[in-house]
């Protein structure tokens, strides 16, 4: 079974390229405000309608809710906005680099504070290295090829400057 | 250097925003939670565009339909990931999410199927790479 979950996580992954593809076809022509805002009302529907397809009426019984809960929608809002931007400006391949090198390192950084409700995991010299790659890959990874005649250049995308 | 900036905090974002979902979803349910977030998150964005006056959804015409559905892969993306990590746990499923991720969309930029990219890859590119799919790998 767990190459069945292997095979489920490398799907995941894909799934997450190809939206990031998608959303940055849809902020070529709308703004990245609206794009943001398209994205999550169809997360929204996708999702409710999965929530009813598995669950039935048992999706709409009132569970006990926080208040913060539903502020939690903002976050969605900071993540789709800053990675289309992202994308727009660096191209998808550097982009997802930054951003996942930042996820991680964010991880690792508020694990081993304990922050954010996050169950306190202790920093360990794997960690340490793990993070040294990540950010030498990065670097690596922007660095000039050595047979191009000029840097990697990004064609403009869209009208919109500032975003 | 303003990418590399929005890259940076939307990272930050999303760590922060699967630290919510896991604690929203164990006390609601995993599909409840995403779709409140996502909820919550389009009434708050639909605001931003009204309050911005921001006109450009007229242009949504012009977009191919079908990329306009790239919201609801979210669905999928939380059923498969919910999927692995019940069989695997997280360590092995949050890097092969990230592995997978990375190498599908260097090469959908580099086949050029979605338009005007010039991703140049040599042997720096490719050990970059590899030394982030092994940092991964560490820090999982």
């Amino acid at each position: 079974m767990m190459i069945w979950g292997v095979l489920m996580a490398l799907a995941t992954g894909s799934l997450v390229s190809v939206q990031t593809m998608f959303n940055n076809k849809v902020n070529e022509s709308a703004s990245s405000h609206v794009t943001t805002a398209l994205v999550l009302g169809m997360g929204f529907l996708a999702s409710a309608a999965m929530g009813i397809i598995f669950e039935g009426a048992a999706f709409f019984s009132l569970k006990p809710m926080q208040p913060w809960f539903w502020f939690s929608g903002l976050l969605g809002i900071g993540v789709v906005t800053c990675v289309v931007r992202g994308v727009r400006l660096l191209g998808p391949s550097y982009a997802v680099s930054i951003v996942m090198a930042s996820q991680m390192l964010c991880a690792l950084w508020w694990d081993s504070m304990g922050w954010f409700g996050l169950q306190k995991v202790a920093f360990t010299p794997q960690k340490a290295i793990g993070a040294l790659l990540l950010i030498c890959g990065l670097i690596l990874f922007k660095a000039k090829p050595r047979n191009a005649e000029s840097p990697q250049k990004l064609q403009p995308l869209s009208q919109e400057s500032a975003g | 250097m303003r990418g590399v900036i929005y890259a940076c905090l939307g990272g930050a974002f999303l760590t922060l925003q699967g630290a919510a979902n896991a604690a929203i979803g164990s006390s609601i349910g995993s599909w409840q939670a995403a779709a409140l977030t996502q909820g919550t998150g389009f009434v708050a964005a639909f605001m931003i565009v009204w309050l911005l006056r921001d006109k450009s959804y007229k242009q949504l015409n012009k977009v191919k339909p079908v990329y306009l559905f790239g919201g609801a892969f979210a669905a999928f993306i939380l059923f498969s990931n919910i999927t692995a990590f019940h069989i695997n746990g997280a360590a092995l499923t949050v890097s092969a999410v990230l592995i997978s991720q990375i190498a599908v969309t260097v090469m959908l930029e580099k086949s050029g199927i979605f338009g005007a990219y010039s991703l140049r890859l040599g042997t720096k590119q490719w050990a970059g790479l590899g030394l982030m799919g092994i940092g991964i790998l560490c820090l999982a």
